[in-house]
């Protein structure tokens, strides 16, 4: 039937009830259609924060922001209680700036994975990727529904969760695991450039085989925090880091005045003696801003990414002077800051991470070395060092690296050393910088066969070479600098880069490399 | 009261407090050694020793609690 034979209102005297029924579209309408316990739910989500989805999707967006995609759904077989196939998702906007959300619910059909749902959940990512909008997963389930699964037809169709391993860091994606979270949805979390998991919840790929912790322990998620709500907090910090996608830039947070002022204690967190450890997350707050929002001289913000695991690394997100930078700090603290398989996996996630967003990275170092012994060399040292050498020199990202103490080895050009890679080097004047620290150097080469005397001598005579200054003689590193400056040299630097040319996606090698 | 673990196996090489030695957020209570390195373990808040648990060339692992703290 085509427009001009549709009967006229005015010909027939009887308007056609779906057509007056356009005109009057009204919410009352509409919740007809709605099962009268989403419905409720829906009012009391107006202000909620409770443990449904639709409450900790309120708390996680800014203010009534959120727009469902899909209301409509239900599961394949159309049964009543499985509104929404076990999903939840549509847009809404984080501070400000519009994101994609999806997530399990629970409540409908213990948040399984079905074939209306999946169709959602493709739906949802595509228009992240293709508009550019972050996507946010919040995870609490994700097994696959195995009656729908069932036989071949069954499996081709549930495949929508896989397409997020093409996604190529168009988008920046972050999941939280909130519950027990498995099979697709535990596919959206590995495939993420950030997750955050409840201390109680299980992630795992296999339903209901991993215990609660296993996932940090082994380095499966980025953070984990007590509750559901902290967990939404650091999502929403995660995200004020990123741009929206890979063509913008990420937004720059309040500048610092501070920053372009000396420092005069930022030298006293550093011991003098070369043998005494300290935590370089304590330098660390000094160095980067504080949240937006807090005082300036608040302790600075470091959104500190997988800390249970390769502890001689620290690698995080901050800002300097309101510019969001990449943190690779060694941490002497733990095994003298050397780096072991699990510091040199860390180091090349975030690196992919900076280099498809363009965030500059910014290394600290004080690392002797990467570690030595049979344990890390079965957990494939060799291949773990050399990936994070190839990611780092594959990086399009700005870097820009200073020596704190320790420099030694090929940990030191893995840690951003080497001056044709870095695009500004500096040395603290009391570094040390060399192939081996002299008194590990002293013990390989003469073991007990010199007394403790000698040894001493020889590691004074040596260290004699490894002074910065001989560096910066020869143009091997750029500027000795005071410690005191360090905030005000990285901050001007980072000014002048924001102007670089920046390459386009296609150009940034480390965005096909796989997120986990 | 507060328990405070080694974060790291280490070799215990200074006690530098006793029981009711009264402490400020931030002091060193305890260095540890490993690796040829000296870390210190730092007290997480301020208060009273109340026990200590450990004495010089004990071996710790990760998580074994080296002292206690009153608040």
């Amino acid at each position: 039937m085509t427009a001009t034979d549709r009967p006229s209102t005015e010909r027939t005297g009887a308007p056609d009830e779906r057509v007056s029924g356009v005109s009057t579209f009204a919410a009352a309408q509409l919740d007809e259609r709605l099962p009268a316990e989403l419905l409720q739910e829906r009012r009391q989500t107006a202000e909620a924060t409770g443990a449904s989805v639709r409450g900790q999707i309120a708390t996680l967006v800014d203010d009534t922001s959120f727009v469902e995609v899909g209301t409509f759904t239900h599961a394949a077989d159309g049964a009543a209680d499985s509104t929404g196939d076990g999903r939840v998702g549509g847009t809404a906007t984080i501070d400000g700036r519009p994101v994609v959300i999806a997530a399990d619910n629970p409540d409908v059909l213990a948040g399984t994975s079905g074939q209306v749902g999946n169709e959602r959940l493709e739906r949802l990512l595509t228009l992240a990727l293709t508009k550019g909008h972050p996507f946010v997963h919040l995870a609490n389930g994700g097994a696959i529904r195995t009656a729908e699964a069932g036989g071949a037809e069954g499996l081709a169709e549930l495949g929508a969760f896989t397409a997020f391993t093409t996604r190529i860091h168009r988008v920046p994606m972050a999941s939280a695991i909130l519950g027990d979270t498995s099979e697709a949805s535990a596919f959206i979390a590995a495939t993420s450039d950030f997750t955050v998991q409840v201390r109680d919840a299980q992630l795992s790929l296999a339903p209901g085989l991993a215990e609660p912790g296993d996932a940090a322990r082994v380095g499966l998620v980025d953070a984990v925090v007590d509750t559901p709500t902290e967990a939404l907090a650091a999502v929403r910090s995660f995200l004020s880091f990123m741009p929206s996608n890979a063509w913008s830039p990420a937004p720059r947070g309040p500048e610092r005045p501070a920053v372009h002022q000396l420092d005069p204690e930022m030298v006293e967190m550093v011991p003098r003696s070369r043998t005494r450890a300290y935590d370089m997350r304590r330098v660390l707050t000094r160095l980067v801003d504080p949240a937006p929002g807090q005082a300036d001289d608040s302790p600075g913000e470091l959104l500190e990414l997988r800390p249970t695991i390769g502890r001689g690394l620290v690698t995080g997100l901050a800002r300097i002077d309101g510019w969001p930078v990449g943190i690779f700090a060694s941490n002497p603290m733990f095994q003298a800051g050397a780096m072991d398989p699990a510091a040199c996996e860390k180091g090349v996630r975030l690196l992919t991470l900076c280099d498809s967003y363009q965030i500059p990275a910014v290394f600290l170092q004080d690392v002797v070395g990467f570690l030595v012994g049979r344990q890390v060399e079965h957990g494939r040292m060799l291949f773990r060092a050399v990936r994070f050498l190839n990611a780092l020199y594959d990086s399009s990202c700005p870097t820009l690296t200073v020596l704190v103490r320790k420099a030694f080895g090929l940990a030191y050009e893995t840690m951003n050393g080497r001056k044709y890679h870095t695009d500004g080097l500096y040395a603290w004047a009391g570094a040390e910088i060399g192939f081996m620290d002299p008194e590990i150097g002293v013990n390989v080469l003469y073991g007990d066969r010199k007394t403790l005397e000698e040894k001493r001598a020889m590691v004074a005579e040596l260290r004699e070479g490894t002074s910065p200054f001989d560096a910066a003689g020869v143009m091997n590193i750029d500027e000795v600098i005071d410690p005191a400056a360090t905030r005000q040299i990285l901050a001007r630097d980072l000014a002048r880069l924001a102007t670089r040319r920046v390459p386009p996606p296609e150009e940034r090698t480390l965005r096909l490399w796989p997120a986990c | 009261m507060t328990t405070i673990r080694s974060e790291i196996p280490a070799t215990v090489w200074q006690v530098k407090v006793a029981p009711g030695d009264k402490v400020e957020s931030g002091d060193e209570i305890i260095i540890l050694e490993s690796m040829k390195m000296e870390i210190p373990v730092i007290a997480p808040s301020s208060g009273t020793i109340s026990s200590v648990l450990v004495a010089p060339d004990d071996r710790v692992q990760e998580g074994d609690a080296l002292a206690e703290l009153d608040q």
